[in-house]
């Protein structure tokens, strides 16, 4: 079922009325079963991928299992590797079938069982086997574990949320329903995220198709589309995808983790990767990075500041690697990494040269912080060009923007300023506002607060939102046009 | 009894090189320079050197968390000195 679409509205107005009308807990965790089965059930396309299901969520609901019988050290290890390897072979990692021998190599090209959901199961899976053994995991049992791993609000593309806070929403579903703001909050946020994925999103990857595409004369403005649009295409996409699900498990008594915080305000790489895709990026530092860097200073004290830089480029480049198989995600991965250690770097360097309190200055100043956001945001561009294309387009795609730059005044001259230069003004006046956002952010959030203390307003906006979000629909479906597709759904 | 706070506080000062740092219950990571994710796991090493305790991973995460601050921290190093 297609995130955005009228079928899931339909669907979690169904199942919101199901699960308030059913009394008690243990209705209720029957009834979010089933919404999680129901939405499940068509996105798995055949026996073989139920298969997959049974086979991944048996073994290793086992090693939890095994785990807590007996907390030993190698059985995690073993439990991980294991994990790891299936989920590389599940993937089909192009790479590493070049160093598989046949006929392992041959069945990972050829493969064709898909399993949604994969990489989140595979992430909660570690995240509890881990905190399992060190101790820190809520009591679990094969029904939670189930319902957590398949939890329909998080299923396919996260957010990640940690097990003991499912747990802690799971257990009090016996409390009374939200009140009416929250409802509606909740539902506002659902239709913002359709129109961010099926407006502005489907918008924008329209007009990155129609002029990123266009590579027999690269212009300026095809050029500078194919540069900036598609990131701006993933952000609507994601971030709506992720108030759809937000909004979808509040509704259900699940507060969700946010995936998103203003990334384009980002002042470094580093920074970027801590406000976008904000639970993947936590799941690395803590699972990967903080994990691997505590067990590496502790042996080698002297050396932590250069394990400290070669860690963060492992866990950016993971992060990176993560999306997708090819030889694009490897280079996407490199860069993030060479991204986050440069600005581990620099910091330390600025440290060293200039002492805390001129650094503390330094880090306050205005200029420096628009110029860092500005370096930053491009930089996140050419990473993302990468992510989008494969290495030799977004190679051709640097190159035509390299050439279009050095002939900025004539290509200027030249060039009509209609179509996508409007988009990219108005991009630009977005981005410069966005810049300001100190003020804009705070005025935003008074006026959220304002807004969220009046039901009657709140009613009225979401009035709106339906209408504009049927409007929508019903475009989609005179134009015979399917509903656009969660990129990270593919993930 | 320990002053758990004194000694956070020296090791805060010398793992951020910065004699100035005072700790209060409500500062949090944003409000001490450098504190990041290595710097994060800097602190922990030498809390559970000169305290005698280990953190798991969860606690080292979650001490990273918006709504942890100095007060949470000192708390949670406190049961775990209770806990031996």
């Amino acid at each position: 079922m297609a995130v955005c679409s009228l079928g899931f509205l339909f669907f979690c107005g169904a199942a919101v009325i199901i699960f308030h009308v059913a009394p008690g807990k243990r209705l209720r965790q029957i009834v979010l079963a089933c919404v999680s089965l129901m939405f499940l059930i068509p996105l798995v396309p055949d026996l073989r991928s139920w298969i997959w299901f049974v086979f991944f969520l048996g073994i290793t609901y086992g090693a939890l299992a095994l785990v807590r019988a007996q907390s030993r050290g190698w059985i995690v290890t073993a439990a991980v590797s294991l994990v790891l390897l299936l989920y590389l072979y599940v993937k089909r990692y192009t790479l590493l079938a070049a160093f598989i021998p046949f006929p392992l190599a041959l069945d990972m090209r050829l493969h064709k069982a898909e399993l949604v959901g994969l990489s989140y199961m595979t992430f909660k899976f570690i995240h509890m086997l881990i905190d399992q053994w060190q101790g820190q995991l809520a009591p679990f049992n094969l029904w939670r574990y189930l319902n957590y791993q398949l939890s329909f609000f998080t299923i396919t593309a996260g957010p990640i949320q940690r097990y003991n806070d499912f747990l802690k929403y799971w257990e009090e579903m016996d409390l009374q329903p939200s009140e009416t703001r929250e409802s509606l909050l909740y539902w506002i946020r659902i239709l913002t995220g359709m129109i961010k994925v099926g407006l502005l999103g489907a918008y924008v990857e329209t007009a990155l198709k129609s002029y990123g595409g266009l590579w027999t004369t690269p212009t300026l403005g095809s050029v500078l589309i194919a540069f900036y649009a598609y990131p701006v295409y993933l952000y609507f996409n994601f971030s709506g995808y992720t108030d759809i699900v937000i909004g979808a498990g509040g509704l259900l008594g699940f507060r969700l983790p946010e995936n998103f915080n203003r990334p384009w305000l980002s002042r470094n790489v580093l920074d970027f990767w801590d406000r976008w895709h904000i639970t993947l990026t936590h799941w690395i530092r803590d699972y990967v990075f903080m994990s691997s860097y505590k067990a590496a200073a502790t042996a080698f004290p002297r050396g932590a500041r250069s394990w400290s830089y070669a860690l963060l480029f492992f866990a950016l480049f993971v992060a990176g690697v993560w999306h997708g198989t090819t030889d694009a995600f490897v280079m996407f991965g490199v860069l993030n990494g060479l991204g986050a250690a440069a600005t581990r770097a620099y910091g330390d360097v600025l440290r060293a040269t200039i002492g805390h309190q001129r650094l503390r200055a330094y880090l306050k100043n205005k200029t420096v912080r628009l110029v860092a956001i500005v370096i930053t945001l491009h930089y996140v561009c050419v990473c993302q060009l990468f992510f989008a294309n494969d290495v030799d387009h977004a190679l051709s795609i640097l190159s035509a923007l390299g050439t279009c730059l050095a002939n900025l005044p004539a290509a200027v001259s030249r060039y009509s300023w209609q179509g996508p230069a409007l988009v990219l003004v108005a991009a630009a006046v977005l981005l410069t506002a966005l810049w300001k956002s100190d003020a804009a952010g705070s005025f935003f959030e008074r006026a959220g607060r304002w807004l969220g203390e009046r039901n009657g307003l709140l009613s009225t906006i979401l009035c709106a939102q339906c209408a504009f979000v049927a409007g929508m629909f019903f475009v989609q479906w005179a134009f015979q046009q399917e509903p656009p597709p969660v990129l990270y759904m593919q993930f | 009894m320990r002053d758990v706070r004194a000694e956070l506080q020296e090791i805060f000062r010398q793992v951020f090189d910065d004699p100035t740092i005072v700790l209060r219950d409500d500062m949090t990571a944003a409000d001490v320079e450098g504190w990041d994710s290595v710097t994060h796991i800097d602190l922990l090493i030498a809390i559970e050197r000169a305290l005698g305790i280990k953190f798991a991973t969860a606690e080292m995460s979650r001490l990273k968390e918006p709504d942890q601050n100095i007060g949470s921290f000192v708390r949670l190093i406190e049961s775990k000195l209770q806990a031996g």
